[in-house]
């Protein structure tokens, strides 16, 4: 087992291997905030590890892992089983190591995702390895779309259904005093076609430490993206003002949105906030780069 | 070479890499000099534009002609070769800006030695479940076409083709010729299995033959060599080949140029720089001037 906790004294610390929404975008423009399709590693007591979704970001987080190959125990959640957020799958590399236990859940089609680009995606069905081959023991857990997933002593974890074509999860991690929310691929809106609105959203954010949450797009692009399923970073900063959240993070990158342009987006997020009054943190999610909560 | 050609004579074939990686996008700080973009390579001749493969690359390609050329009164007109259908070579196409202009029109070439048809593979990668918009959304017009005929024609361009015997599932190489000048792209194929003990010495003299007759005298080959010497054993069976036998097949078959393609994942551009040394010591070693480089993600080159 690892020689040092992974966190200490109830925190929680969460870890970005990718940034980036749709498809990812390596170059240049990207450096910063990092071109890595969504994967994001969350850090909590009784040394659990969780990872959020397997975009291509779940490669070089693997990469990280092989210190732990002797026994890996980790969690995987879902939230939904668009390509950019199952892909990296097949490259995660603790899916080949013998003593790995991938422990699943999430979206109820998250095993039909992750087998995909194994037994069919790679073309048809000619991926060299086949899902059942992989030497890695991968348990579906099945309890997300029930209730509340308990790990450990400390940790509960929630969900709440996304306003996103072909639906999916949003996660709520709740550690003694501490709360982390991740919220990927939802578009807030006040006739949410799922029955959901912004208030529901700024009920299960209320009052988190931190608030993860999709802001794919500018204000002025959501006309032309209505019903895609993401939100402006104007509509974000709101929703998490009004759930008095400690900190925000926008999340899910749009694939043409460069470095530049995201410190501007940054920017006015913190002079809007500062107008209204809030001591809410504001940054857009860079790949690499750990907070604790 | 003619001396003094037509104007005809004097065209030349752009080729751009747009995508050079294998097998994932590795975008970061390590990939920057080569490109963590996965496969997809442009030939373009006067106005008609070539699309070799469909990786993440292609969205760049996409973004340019669109700033250029797309959404006038013209029809702008792709033609787009498929190796094969492996998602790195495939998932970029539903990011190809011209996709959604109603001016646009693209034709797909892809193999017909498939268990499924070329058309429901590519709607499979956009289906609902997993994409949210769907291939018969699009507004250009996309024409689905298993090759059948041994030669295509795009103007002064002539494409054929042949099927590698290498690789999981298949795959397609490609050459593109214009007055005597040939482009081989060859990407996905495990050469090095030729040299496997179970190949007998008739059927690899007959594979050797048929791949040095094909890429024989290219002005470029674009071939994959994803895994080094000491690599290849783990990956045996994946279906890339090794770079040195890949460098020594194409001194054989005496290419002019190697652009060496399909960048395995973990390798970092300082590490690229390191095999370019020992393949130049190579090929010095056996007295040939043949040009050799890795792929470079936005590099372009006139043949």
């Amino acid at each position: 087992m690892q020689a040092k906790a992974l966190v200490t004294g109830g925190m929680m610390k969460v870890k970005f291997w990718g940034t980036r929404g749709s498809i990812a975008v390596p170059g240049r423009d990207t450096i910063k905030y990092g071109g890595n399709t969504t994967c994001v590693e969350v850090m909590l007591e009784g040394d659990i590890r969780v990872i959020i979704d397997a975009g291509t970001g779940i490669r070089p987080l693997g990469e990280s892992l092989e210190p732990l190959r002797p026994n890996l125990d980790i969690y995987l959640l879902i939230t939904h089983i668009h390509w950019d957020h199952i892909l990296g799958f097949p490259f995660f590399e603790p899916v080949y190591w013998k003593n790995c236990r991938i422990n699943i859940d999430g979206a109820p089609t998250c095993m039909k995702g992750l087998r995909y680009p194994f037994d069919n995606m790679m073309g048809d069905g000619f991926f060299p390895v086949k899902f059942h081959e992989l030497n890695a023991q991968i348990n579906y857990l099945d309890r997300l779309r029930h209730g509340p997933l308990v790990l450990g002593d400390t940790v509960v974890v929630e969900k709440i259904d996304l306003q996103h074509p072909q639906g999916g999860y949003g996660f709520k991690f709740k550690q003694g005093n501490k709360t982390l929310v991740f919220i990927s691929d939802n578009e807030l809106r006040l006739d949410g076609w799922r029955g959901q609105t912004v208030k529901d959203f700024v009920r299960f954010s209320e009052g988190a430490d931190l608030l993860i949450h999709d802001s794919q797009y500018l204000p002025e692009e959501m006309e032309a993206k209505k019903g895609w399923g993401h939100s402006d970073y104007l509509t974000v900063l709101d929703t998490g003002i009004q759930a008095g959240v400690g900190r925000l993070v926008l999340f899910h990158h749009d694939p043409s949105r460069k470095d530049s342009q995201l410190d501007e987006i940054v920017a006015t997020c913190k002079k809007k906030a500062k107008e209204r009054g809030t001591s809410l943190e504001i940054d857009a999610a860079r790949e690499g780069e750990t907070i604790e909560v | 070479m003619p001396q003094e050609g037509s104007v005809k004579d004097r065209q030349t074939m752009e080729v751009t890499f747009w995508g050079t990686r294998g097998s994932i996008s590795t975008p970061g700080r390590g990939t920057e000099k080569y490109g963590g973009n996965t496969p997809c390579v442009s030939v373009t001749v006067g106005d008609i534009q070539i699309i070799l493969d469909a990786g993440t690359g292609i969205r760049n390609l996409g973004l340019e002609v669109d700033g250029e050329s797309i959404g006038k009164e013209k029809i702008s007109r792709f033609h787009l070769f498929l190796s094969h259908t492996h998602w790195d070579h495939i998932q970029g196409l539903p990011f190809f800006q011209p996709l959604y202009e109603p001016h646009a029109h693209l034709t797909v070439y892809g193999s017909r030695k498939k268990g499924r048809f070329l058309s429901s593979i590519l709607k499979g990668q956009m289906d609902v479940d997993y994409f949210p918009i769907g291939l018969s959304e699009l507004a250009a017009t996309l024409d689905i076409q298993e090759i059948s005929s041994r030669v295509i024609r795009l103007g002064p361009v002539m494409v054929d083709w042949e099927e590698q015997s290498f690789h999981p599932g298949g795959s397609v190489r490609y050459r593109l010729s214009l007055n005597g000048k040939k482009i081989v792209y060859a990407t996905d194929v495990e050469l090095d299995r030729l040299y496997e003990p179970t190949i007998s010495k008739r059927e690899r003299e007959a594979h050797l033959k048929r791949y040095i007759k094909f890429v024989e005298n290219a002005d470029i080959l674009i071939a994959d060599g994803q895994y080094t010497e000491e690599e290849y054993p783990k990956k045996a069976g994946w279906g890339h080949t090794s770079i040195p036998v890949l460098i020594d097949l194409a001194l054989q078959a005496q290419v002019r140029q190697l652009a060496i393609f399909h960048h395995d994942p973990r390798r970092l551009d300082a590490e690229i720089d390191d095999l370019w040394r020992m393949g130049l010591e190579r090929i010095k070693a056996k007295g040939s001037h043949m040009t050799l480089f890795w792929a470079r993600e936005g590099m372009t080159l006139a043949i």
